[in-house]
């Protein structure tokens, strides 16, 4: 849900997605993945179906009017924001929860209904948070990377969120069925991100020497990032002085 | 009697310094943030003049020669490997990933050619420095964030050694993806230039539209 757009670049084969490695950075870790060999076969089929389902889909999504695009991500976004605003809470983050609170009724009056953001050019940009941060704020390991058919990279940590969020996600509870109010959110989000990045993914994809291990690099070294908010602990950051002296 | 006077000067002496340290550091902050404005800057003005393949390549070529530290990022990028090969192959590793980097980049950075990037805060430790900026865009898009990190050479000088898009350090990157192509070929370091070099031939992309 949230984590849809935490990194449009990881979406040619995952719908959604969401994880990391909090306990050592991911930059000097190892890769964290002892099921690579089944990994790869579930990224093998992750990458079929963006080539036959998603990417077609996103392209023909591309021909509907940038306007009307904007309207339904904010839209989106708007009815999914509980979910960034109850982890906002959840990780203690006040400020960032008030900066939450404030876009859902601004967007939701001033922007009618969500259709438009105008909380961003009141100084209030998004943000997202997601329940895989909040655990991982809270210190519960990441797991082992594992890549999952639909879903994209999800270690354990990721998925339970995952879980959780969709729960919290207003728009599962819509209509009389909630999985497919969940399934709907899912594929509009996915959709709407596939589209936006068709040119990024594919030129990641071509001038990679390993695509695998780059979107597993892509992905974990991302989720850190959003787990620390962006922030840099410049404390982790080695001596590069050291790599001269080999 | 000598020890009670190193008290009472010690302090006044970390209080003179201590001033001066953090000038030091809020000067070459500034600095590094300038390092930043100038290299997006030569970046923009190559995306926007030269409009071939060719003679992008050849700007980032200089862009990279002037202000990175090649040698350093190749040996971050290939890892603990890099003290396991010999000179001769690690110069054509070195030469390889230049030509990698920069048909990649100047495939990467060619969409961003008419937007604008705004230097934020610049933070260091030691002598790693940390510059944030946003390519902000004019069509309502959300800015991308974009770090750098710079290194202060022996000579106080300034080199580029990585840069984060979305929260992905680019360096890293390429090292985790040759790290999994040499753990993949029993560490056989002809297999990963081999696979350089097919990136390469196949990384030019379509000519630059703008």
């Amino acid at each position: 849900m949230v984590r849809i757009q935490f990194i449009p670049l990881l979406l040619a084969f995952s719908l959604a997605a969401c994880a990391s490695n909090q306990a050592a950075s991911p930059t000097y870790a190892d890769d964290n993945d002892p099921y690579e060999g089944f990994n790869r076969k579930m990224f093998a089929v992750n990458m079929s179906l963006d080539r036959h389902i998603l990417k077609p889909v996103a392209k023909g999504y591309l021909t509907v009017p940038q306007p009307v695009r904007a309207s339904v991500r904010n839209f989106r976004n708007n009815l999914i924001s509980p979910v960034t605003l109850s982890n906002d809470t959840m990780q203690g983050s006040w400020s960032r929860a008030g900066v939450s609170a404030s876009r859902l009724l601004i967007n939701t009056t001033v922007g009618v209904l969500g259709l438009f953001d105008p909380a961003t050019a009141m100084g209030l940009p998004r943000h997202t948070e997601d329940f895989g941060q909040t655990l991982a704020v809270y210190d519960v390991p990441e797991g082992a990377y594992m890549y999952v058919p639909l879903l994209g990279p999800g270690p354990p940590r990721d998925v339970v969120g995952l879980i959780v969020d969709t729960g919290l996600n207003p728009i599962t509870h819509m209509g009389d069925n909630e999985a497919e109010g969940a399934a709907l959110s899912f594929a509009v989000g996915g959709v709407d991100a596939r589209a936006n990045n068709l040119d990024v993914i594919d030129e990641i994809e071509r001038s990679s020497v390993d695509f695998y291990a780059s979107v597993r690099s892509l992905y974990r070294q991302n989720r850190e990032s959003e787990i620390r908010n962006g922030e840099t602990d410049l404390d982790e950051l080695p001596d590069l002085g050291e790599l001269d002296n080999n | 009697m000598r020890l009670f006077a190193f008290a009472l000067i010690l302090p006044l002496a970390v209080g003179l310094a201590a001033p001066a340290c953090a000038d030091d550091t809020q000067a070459d902050e500034k600095r590094a943030k300038t390092f930043v404005t100038e290299l997006a800057d030569e970046a923009i003005t190559i995306l926007k003049t030269q409009t071939t393949r060719e003679g992008r390549e050849a700007g980032f070529r200089k862009i990279l020669d002037e202000r990175a530290n090649m040698r350093r990022i190749a040996r971050f990028t290939l890892g603990p490997f890099a003290r396991k090969i010999s000179d001769e192959d690690f110069a054509t590793y070195q030469q390889l990933l230049n030509e990698l980097i920069i048909k990649v980049y100047a495939n990467r950075l060619g969409q961003y050619g008419n937007e604008q990037l705004v230097v934020g805060r610049s933070q260091s430790k030691k002598k790693n420095f940390i510059v944030n900026s946003q390519i902000e865009f004019d069509n309502g898009r959300q800015p991308i964030a974009l770090d750098w990190w710079l290194y202060r050479e022996k000579d106080g000088s300034f080199s580029l050694f990585d840069v984060r898009v979305i929260g992905v350090w680019m360096a890293q990157e390429q090292r985790d993806s040759f790290a999994s192509v040499l753990k993949n070929n029993r560490s056989d370091i002809s297999a990963l230039l081999s696979h350089i070099r097919k990136q390469i031939n196949a990384g030019g992309g379509a000519e630059p539209t703008g």
